[in-house]
């Protein structure tokens, strides 16, 4: 006779401790999928409320003159393209908008530099096709790309030094398909020093600042686009001043698209409407939510599901010990 | 004659050209000398060695040392000459930088020769011998030799003038259709599969660990909830609005209420807590990292298997 | 010529440093008993490796992504030390590389370990292992040899990022005891969330000094704490200094660059209260970039230096 006394039969408080592992799988798949496609067929929007390290990344971004250079490293890969992604596409925009010229490079990974193009494929597109037309985004005359350094720290510590002798062996086609040195495009023909770059963006997945600070912090504003569990690391380098801009991976996005589309007006509001010359203006009329807001709902329920699991797990914790005297 | 003085030296050893016939004596005679030393090195008494590495081993991190410690000469032009001892020692360290990296690259190269060697050898050993699991063995041989031979297929198909403009017209030409196919087609997206497994395995984890098990366990759940609620932008504006209901006025005017807003708290616990924390976590590792490299350079590491 | 400032303080808070390491290093060596406290995660090293005896599962050892620098060569040393109690009990041991480098110059030290142990037909030349240099294939490597494998113990010490997690959940998944330590603090979390013993911060550092006891090792470690406490007495000197600095002196010149040249220059301003950026502390370890020169002024610097060389 099978025993089924009430003592063998697991209680509430144990079976909600120690719920099966492929369940809680299944239910994050359901709800991060669901809710992907919700915000794909509704265009959901969610609030951000920008944190003071985006604004300062927005600020410094609105403000550098047009035609003005800034280096853009990049480590996005198609693994970090979920907070990676939208960071690069956003400083693209935000670049691209601005007419600033911008040097791409990685010293991550070689697969950065392939995803990067097709970022700046996709948003030449959109500006193809907005109306009105904006021009396209042309390599040699607004960017160049010097490919992948293997030894970027090294690399760092000559540009610092030396930014024509760094990148002196690097060559690209000109529109009319010769193999020039880079210094003769537009882009870097009047960098004779890092200190003529405006800004340094960095793009990574993990911890560079102590190189990247190190070598070019003083020269130059660093602005640091991380994922977010690197990002309280980060936080120490923005606090004592060595970063200018910090992004928060995923979040930090939807922060700064927030800004493209609202703007910080002169009191430094988010969206405000105080008079005089904006600290940071919009961008209105154009495409500022992207890829950040594509995928903040799902992340926000994501997160909204791992609270009710640990509150279940607790729960159940709470009632075997009531159980057990 | 002052003029002359400020040509550009003739070229040196560590200047010549790319297929120069310099460069080529250089290499073969750098290959007769490397192999030389080998067989020297190999020849040496034991208690010689250790000197000898410990000799090699300062010289090499004395180098890197002075990059970063002796004065930096800024914006002069290649044909500048030194002025004085600190000048020449500066002009040299960074003329010397780009070379000294290139070796260190080509060595990480052959190490990941011997690193390939090793795999090979353990796996072929267990596929011949039809271990247990020869079947991931066989997978691991063929997916290397398939992107090695694909890889430098589709590499060598887009040398020579024009050839790469002709492989983007014509993408379905085998070796390069096959080179995308395993690349872009398999790695990278497994690359982002592995990525995003690591979702699930913080949900798991998350669910087992964060119990109210003890005061410490406590404190842990409760800064991981309220730094999960505030990435939440729907959470921090409908907070917000519910401290603004409470204390009788929008845009800040809370009052004492302002510090309740869960942005406050959070920048409370980041700038009082988890910021100093991470600082003082990162001097520790940063002096233990100077520690072990001091050690390291001076020779006087004890392996913990003396 | 321009050269620039790196800052003449740091690196003479930086000889400090090494002064006072190599003094408790010297006074290590005099015979000098020095003090170091229990550290958890380390002395659970034997318990672990007596459990996978006692299963017959082998031991996994992994320094994460570390390169041949000091993390990974302080990885490898630890690995040792349980590699020696491993060939000591005829535990399996599995120990995966992401770096070649690293991985050559390990299989030379495990090697030695077990021949000097007297063990040497127990070493198994492919328990040491070059998984891949690239950070998900290591991670699925090793993850796939933990499930097959099913290891007892697993050690996860050193350069860990992304890939911890899943290494330490896969652990976790087939009962394995783990003790893990990463010199990247924010992967820290995931392992205290996954792990039974996590070595936090420079514990990591401090455990061959802690396994061997060896002077070298321990006076080293000494000379860390004291190098934090001196850190430690900056840090609250200084706060004190620019709280004082700050509430109690004026501001009553500014330097700023002014000029064609753009040279510094210091001009009177009325009195003000010193921002962060005037007190002392911050243009100490901040030191300004040396003045631009026009073009204008370079030719004249030029002609100049031409002049006095004739």
């Amino acid at each position: 006779m099978a025993d089924s006394t009430p003592e063998a039969r697991p209680s509430l408080g144990a079976k909600l401790q120690a719920l099966n592992r492929n369940a809680l799988y299944l239910s994050l798949f359901a709800v991060v999928s669901g809710s992907l496609i919700l915000t794909h067929l509704t265009s959901l929007q969610v609030p951000a409320q920008p944190q003071p390290c985006t604004k300062d990344t927005y600020t410094l971004l609105r403000n550098i003159p047009a035609g003005d250079t800034i280096i853009i490293d990049t480590g996005a890969t198609n693994s970090t393209r979920g907070e990676n992604g939208g960071e690069m596409e956003a400083v693209f925009r935000i670049a691209m908008r601005e007419r600033l010229r911008f040097v791409l490079y990685t010293w991550q990974e070689p697969q950065c530099i392939e995803i990067a193009k097709g970022v700046i494929a996709k948003i030449n597109l959109e500006r193809r096709t907005s109306n009105p037309p904006e021009p396209e985004y042309r390599e040699w005359d607004d960017y160049v790309i010097l490919g992948f350094f293997p030894d970027g720290g090294t690399m760092l510590q000559t540009v610092a030094s030396n930014i024509r002798d760094a990148w002196a062996a690097k060559k690209e086609k000109d529109p009319a398909g010769r193999e020039r040195s880079v210094f003769e495009s537009p882009v870097l023909k009047n960098i004779h020093r890092v200190e003529d770059i405006r800004a340094y963006v960095n793009i990574a997945m993990s911890n560079l600042m102590p190189t990247i600070v190190a070598r070019v912090g003083r020269k130059l504003p660093v602005i640091s686009m991380i994922t977010g569990v690197m990002f309280p690391e980060q936080l120490n380098y923005y606090k004592s001043g060595q970063l200018k801009g910090l992004i928060n991976g995923l979040v930090g996005t939807v922060e700064l698209e927030t800004l493209m589309e609202k703007g910080i007006d002169a009191k430094g509001e988010v969206g405000g409407h105080a008079p005089g010359p904006p600290v940071a203006a919009a961008f209105p009329g154009e495409k500022n939510y992207a890829r950040g807001m594509d995928y903040y709902f799902a992340f926000c329920c994501a997160m909204s599901l791992l609270i009710v699991a640990i509150v279940i797990g607790n729960v159940g914790m709470m009632l075997e010990r009531r159980r057990k005297p | 004659m002052r003029e002359l003085a400020q040509l550009a030296p003739p070229t040196t050893v560590w200047t010549a050209h790319n297929g120069s016939t310099l460069l080529w004596v250089e290499i073969v005679a750098a290959l007769i000398l490397g192999i030389l030393l080998a067989m020297g090195l190999s020849r040496l008494p034991i208690r010689l060695r250790k000197p000898i590495v410990a000799v090699v081993t300062f010289a090499g991190g004395l180098y890197f040392v002075l990059q970063y410690i002796w004065p930096q000469a800024q914006d002069y032009s290649k044909d500048e000459i030194p002025r004085g001892t600190v000048e020449g020692v500066s002009f040299w360290l960074q003329g010397t930088l780009p070379t000294v990296t290139n070796f260190a690259q080509v060595l990480g190269a052959l190490l990941l020769g011997l690193g390939i060697s090793s795999l090979l050898r353990i796996h072929i050993s267990q596929l011949v011998k039809k271990h247990k699991d020869w079947l991931f063995s066989l997978t691991l041989i063929v997916s290397m030799l398939a992107m090695l031979v694909f890889g430098y297929w589709d590499w060598l198909s887009k040398l020579g003038p024009g050839a790469e403009q002709a492989v983007a017209a014509n993408p379905h030409i085998f070796p390069n259709f096959a080179r995308d196919f395993l690349f872009d087609g398999l790695f990278i997206n497994l690359d982002a599969v592995m990525y995003s497994m690591i979702a699930f395995f913080i949900f798991s984890a998350a669910y087992r660990s964060f119990r109210l098990r003890s005061i410490e366990a406590t404190i842990l759940l409760g800064t991981a909830l309220l730094v999960m609620l505030t990435l939440m932008g729907g959470v921090l504006v409908g907070w917000d609005r519910v401290v603004d209901a409470v204390g009788g006025g929008g845009g800040g005017h809370a009052g004492f209420l302002e510090n309740f807003r869960l942005g406050a708290i959070k920048d409370w616990v980041q700038d009082n807590l988890q910021s100093p924390s991470i600082r003082a976590m990162e001097f520790g590792l940063a002096i233990g990292g100077l520690a072990m490299s001091l050690r390291l350079w001076l020779g006087i590491e004890k392996g913990v298997s003396n | 010529m321009q050269y620039y400032d790196t800052g003449f303080w740091q690196i003479v808070f930086v000889a400090v440093l090494i002064v006072f390491l190599l003094f408790n290093i010297i006074r290590a060596r005099r015979g000098k008993s020095l003090f170091i406290r229990r550290i958890a995660g380390l002395s659970a090293i034997d318990e672990a490796i007596g459990r996978s005896t006692e299963m017959g599962r082998p031991v996994l050892m992994v320094p994460g992504l570390s390169g041949l620098g000091p993390v990974g060569i302080q990885a490898v040393n630890i690995f040792a030390y349980i590699a020696r109690t491993a060939a000591k009990f005829g535990t399996p041991i599995r120990i995966c590389f992401a770096d070649a480098a690293l991985y050559s110059v390990a299989q030379e030290i495990i090697r030695d370990v077990y021949q000097s142990e007297g063990f040497a037909d127990r070493y198994d030349p492919t328990a040491v292992r070059f998984i891949s240099d690239r950070q998900f294939a290591f991670a699925a490597g090793v993850a796939g040899m933990i499930l097959r494998e099913k290891i007892a113990a697993a050690f996860l010490l050193g350069d860990w990022f992304a890939e911890s997690l899943i290494l330490a959940e896969s652990a976790n998944s087939v009962g394995a005891i783990q003790v893990a330590g990463s010199t990247v603090t924010t992967q820290t979390p995931f392992l205290i969330a996954a792990c039974d013993y996590v070595l936090i911060g420079d514990e990591f550092y401090a455990a061959s000094a802690y396994l061997s006891r060896e002077p070298v090792l321990v006076g080293s470690l000494v000379g860390q704490d004291w190098s934090k406490l001196l850190i430690a007495a900056i840090i609250v000197v200084l706060m004190v200094q620019a709280s004082i600095e700050k509430a109690l002196v004026p501001q009553t010149t500014q330097e700023t660059q002014e000029g064609p040249g753009l040279i510094w220059t210091s001009k009177p301003i009325p009195a003000r209260l010193k921002k962060r950026s005037d007190l002392l502390e911050n243009r100490l370890f901040n030191p300004r970039p040396p003045a631009a020169l026009s073009p204008r002024e370079k030719r004249k610097l030029n002609a100049w230096e031409k002049d006095s060389d004739q």
